[in-house]
């Protein structure tokens, strides 16, 4: 079979050219192949893409040459009489048996790859990748660390009132870090609803299953930053939950971890604290740019008739305990979920923060230890 | 002489029936309804076509211009819904309405009445749908294909599409009732299952598809109901339940769903060829075999829209065989319809132009199925624009366009004027033109990474959108040439019409007056 | 009047028009009730055991039907 090669063919010469009278700029804006792979399963798809598109372009040339050579000599105004035939056993028997065996030959290099992409068994390091409204997060099983991953483009780009910067929607402020040349195992799921983890350098889709922990592996054989979305519609901000993969050398990668391991055993931080309003509310600020204002808005409007306002709300002026169990195990049948899973100090900040950013001013200064006492 | 419509109606002999508004709301005529059924779906066609190009406004550019997210998912949601439901689906039936009693020589449909009831369900259904807008909360937001537990997230938008889609089930389900009882039943003398029209096999097999497929469609989205309100948790896996079970659900019936759409167009088609090819089918055995083994194939070809959920890999390999091996029967299909043109002698009428259009676009959209169907090719291209450009190709370019020949084919009976040919040749090239602007970018966009459903996209995506939106605006716009064509004949504007306006016409709706009489065929004719 | 015994016999086409769309009637139930009681069982296998017998059932009936008719 073709391996895929580097210089572009003749098709991609033309079509490059055609792309040339569109008025807009940059020819990265018309990217038209696959990108460029980084693991070898991403090089097997490609090839078999290539392999099937050219048998299916030579059929093409076949059935089509012969019905348009009909079409322009067995015309009525060219006087062709026509002719009465209607059935020819050897024919079907024909145009059945060789499609199906030009099917079989497809099937062969198809089974193949399929049996390796499915094969995550011995991995090297294995990472659990979890989707939630509209993030990742990536927990480094065998080194006790994990972090969230968020869209790093600002706002104003996307509502253009900035120019937009050349990873526009693709970047994230932490990127999931991976040595090269290791067979990475992932551990898919969600938290949520479902989400699916796609790059398309490495060949890997799988969808993320609330409930459900599916795998999938990748083994990058170049260093270099690659960049992939979510792929299974998971509602509002579907379209801004971009994945970044660093990979790294073993050295950096092995550098890069320690300093994790480090940040980890310090952000337990000291449980006794007590934290005054002023920090609470800086961290809080954060805490909400990064995991509410998807839906409640930066201003705490929210968005009328889908998400509600936390501006004036009851819920964030009225009791405590009340938001705090709404905060932690979110509220059933609505789009609110349950955000147990970040830490006390997060959300006593932002519980905090909402109760005191805009017109709320309850002065409430909600300690760790409050939330640490209303997990169940 | 007594004939079933009489017994259903009585007094609708010809001369006194209700006129105006009520005529089309009491009516039982076969032709009224398949009248009301076509309108219908293309009032449907025009109100997802403007969802379409909301969807293409907003993706003219990156960056968020025209509608925001939540809003953008909506559209793309309805947009599904409505053309599936409420223009493709309706528009095939309306089809067999008016044609298949005039195909086999039957006086009307086999239950009269409840072709009636069967069509007015829709109208409310479209109201639901439509009025979900407006609603708090919005419309379901989810996808056409309602996945949990997204869907159990939304509001009551969300519980008024699940009405509909039980409304649009009935009535699917009453419709295909009616159409095989009719097809077995009610025809002509000397008129045999295999001397049939082609047309009437594809939607004898069609029918059987819905009665086994739409109750499963009406059972998964009454367990969504369940889980959202009262508290099962078929889908939820904190309850137990599994979400990915409602795909395997909605696939079960979503994949026969696909050729439920384009089998009645491959009938029209099977019509058209051999009437401007004055040359018969070739191969009509082997026509219907091919049409039953794509029918029987597409109950065990589902999981191809769930390669990436995680299945184990013997099912990968099993969904990835049988559904290459749905290819064979198409294929034999696509040969025989060249078969038939071969040594014909053609002529281009509107008609044959949308039927060689739809053989040429139908196999680009099968040559991309073909690449979908390679199981490690689709972990690629699962939910990206590839998807998109691929069943835009099948269900526009195929079901599309195999319509609106049939539409020009049978206008001249229907109404007893023949169709502007000027003005309907310009609305196959602006369509065929258009279409390909639109929909033939999109496969790069998928290979280069674009997901599907997103209301904005990175900057190298920018180029291939911006061109994709011009098209689409450009094929909405196209069919307005087509109601202008439909409406001149319709309001006999144009050149009257002989019985047998097309010379290679030979099926029995040809030795019938045109415009058909409100009642034919009740004396049946005799076939030889 | 045309000589077509068949049409003429109002009572007997009828007849058969309904138990045609009884039966098809029938499947339809099979299929909906049949993926929820499935599902509500908890039993995937069951489901599909539910779906493809009716799949086969349907088929039975349309094909015997149809060589039933031929022989009278």
């Amino acid at each position: 079979m073709v391996r895929f090669s580097q210089g572009r063919p003749l098709a991609a010469r033309l079509l490059a050219g055609l792309a040339a009278l569109l008025p807009a700029a940059a020819h990265a804006a018309r990217e038209w192949n696959f990108q460029q792979p980084a693991t070898d399963i991403a090089r097997q798809q490609i090839d078999l893409h290539s392999f099937i598109m050219w048998i299916c372009v030579a059929i093409f040339i076949g059935v089509f040459g012969v019905m348009f050579y009909s079409i322009f000599r067995h015309r009525k105004s060219v006087g062709h009489k026509a002719a009465q035939f209607h059935e020819n056993t050897m024919v079907e028997v024909v145009w059945t048996v060789v499609p199906f065996l030009i099917l079989l030959f497809m099937m062969y290099p198809a089974t193949k790859t399929i049996l390796a992409y499915k094969d995550t068994s011995s991995p090297d390091m294995t990472v659990k990748v979890t989707g939630y409204q509209w993030k990742w997060s990536y927990d480094y099983l065998q080194d006790g660390f994990g972090f969230y991953s968020n869209l790093k483009t600002p706002l104003a780009q996307i509502q253009n009132r900035e120019a937009k910067g050349e990873h526009y929607l693709l970047e994230v402020d932490n990127p999931l870090v991976v040595p090269v040349d290791t067979k990475v195992r992932l551990l898919i799921t969600a938290n949520d609803v479902i989400h699916a983890f796609w790059v398309p350098a490495f060949g890997l889709k799988q969808d993320a299953i609330p409930g459900f922990v599916r795998d999938g592996w990748f083994r990058a054989d170049r260093v270099g930053t690659y960049r992939g979305q979510c792929a299974e519609l998971c509602g509002k901000e579907h379209g801004f939950m971009p994945i970044v993969v660093e990979v790294v050398s073993k050295d950096d990668y092995a550098k890069w971890a320690a300093a994790q391991k480090t940040k980890a055993a310090a952000a337990g931080g000291d449980p006794a604290k007590v934290w005054t309003l002023n920090e609470l509310t800086a961290r809080g600020g954060d805490v909400y740019a990064a995991n509410c204002a998807a839906c409640h808005q930066a201003n705490g409007k929210g968005v009328p008739n889908a998400f509600p306002a936390l501006d004036g709300s009851k819920v964030a002026t009225g009791p405590k305990a009340d938001q705090i169990a709404i905060v932690l195990e979110g509220k059933a049948n609505t789009a609110m979920a349950a955000f147990k899973q970040l830490s006390d100090a997060d959300l006593a900040a932002v519980v905090t923060y909402t109760r005191n950013a805009w017109g709320n001013a309850t002065g409430d200064a909600l300690q760790p230890a409050e939330i640490k006492a209303a997990r169940k | 002489m007594s004939s079933i419509p009489h017994d259903h109606a009585p007094g609708h002999d010809g001369h006194h029936h209700p006129t105006g508004l009520m005529r089309w709301i009491t009516t039982t005529n076969h032709k009224d309804i398949g009248t009301l059924y076509l309108w219908f779906s293309f009032a449907m066609f025009m109100v997802g076509g403007v969802m379409a190009l909301t969807i293409r406004a907003e993706l003219f550019q990156p960056g968020l211009q025209v509608v925001d997210p939540e809003f953008f998912n909506s559209m793309t949601t309805l947009h599904g819904l409505i053309m599936v439901f409420g223009a493709i689906m309706p528009a095939a039936v309306g089809f067999a309405n008016w044609m298949i009693p005039m195909l086999i020589g039957a006086p009307d449909m086999a239950f009269a009445r409840m072709n009636n009831w069967s069509f007015w369900l829709l109208p409310p259904a479209a109201i639901l749908l439509v009025t979900s807008l407006f609603v708090p909360g919005g419309a379901a937001a989810a996808g056409w294909t309602l996945y949990p537990p997204l869907t159990i997230q939304g509001g009551m938008g969300m519980d008024l599409t699940i009405f509909a889609v039980h409304i649009m089930g009935a009535s699917s389900i009453m419709g295909s009732i009616n159409i095989v009882t009719t097809i077995l039943n009610l025809r002509a003398p000397g008129m045999t299952l295999m001397k049939m029209p082609l047309f009437c096999w594809t939607w004898l097999i069609t029918a059987y598809l819905l009665i086994a497929v739409m109750p499963v469609l009406a059972g998964a989205v009454t367990m969504l109901l369940t889980d959202r309100h009262f508290g099962t948790s078929f889908f939820n896996a904190a309850g137990g339940g599994d979400p990915v079970l409602f795909q395997h659900v909605f696939w079960f019936f979503g994949h026969p769903e696909v050729y439920i759409i384009i089998l009645p167009a491959f009938g029209i088609v099977s019509q058209i060829i051999p009437t401007f090819a004055r040359k018969p089918l070739f191969g009509y055995a082997s026509m219907v075999y091919a049409t039953a083994g794509i029918a029987i194939l597409s109950f065990i070809v589902w999981a191809h829209h769930m390669f990436t959920v995680g299945m184990p890999t013997a099912g990968v390999l099993f969904f990835m065989y049988a559904t290459a091996l749905i290819a064979v029967p198409t294929g034999v299909k696509i040969f025989n319809w060249l078969a038939t043109m071969w040594r014909g002698s053609m002529t281009f009428e509107a008609p044959m132009m949308f039927a060689v259009g739809f053989l040429f676009l139908f196999t680009m959209g099968g040559f991309t199925g073909l690449v979908l169907s390679i199981a490690p090719i689709d972990m690629q291209l699962h939910d990206t624009y590839y998807v998109v450009a691929h069943f835009h190709y099948v269900m526009v370019a195929g079901s599309l366009f195999a319509f609106f020949g049939g539409i020009y084919y049978w206008l001249p009976k229907w109404t007893g004027t023949m169709y502007d040919e000027k003005v309907a040749q310009l609305h196959f090239w602006a369509s065929l033109i258009t279409f390909n602007v639109a929909f033939f970018p999109q496969h790069f966009l998928g290979l280069a990474g674009m997901p599907r459903r997103i209301p904005d996209y990175a900057q190298q995506f920018a180029d291939w959108n911006m061109l994709s939106s011009i098209g689409a605006f450009g094929f909405g716009f196209s069919q307005l040439i087509f109601l202008y064509a439909v409406v001149k004949c319709v309001r006999g504007n144009g050149a009257k019409a002989p019985a047998r306006p097309w010379e290679g016409g030979d099926t029995l709706e040809w030795t019938l007056p045109s415009p058909a009489p409100y009642h034919t065929f009740e004396t049946p004719p005799v076939v030889k | 009047m045309a000589p077509a015994p068949s049409r003429n016999d109002d009572g007997r086409v009828r007849a058969a028009n309904v138990r045609t769309a009884l039966a098809l009637a029938s499947i339809a139930a099979v299929f909906f009730g049949g993926v929820i009681a499935a599902k509500f069982m908890g039993g995937w296998t069951t489901g599909m055991g539910v779906v493809g017998f009716a799949v086969l059932l349907f088929l039975g009936f349309a094909i015997g039907r149809n060589l039933w008719r031929g022989r009278r």
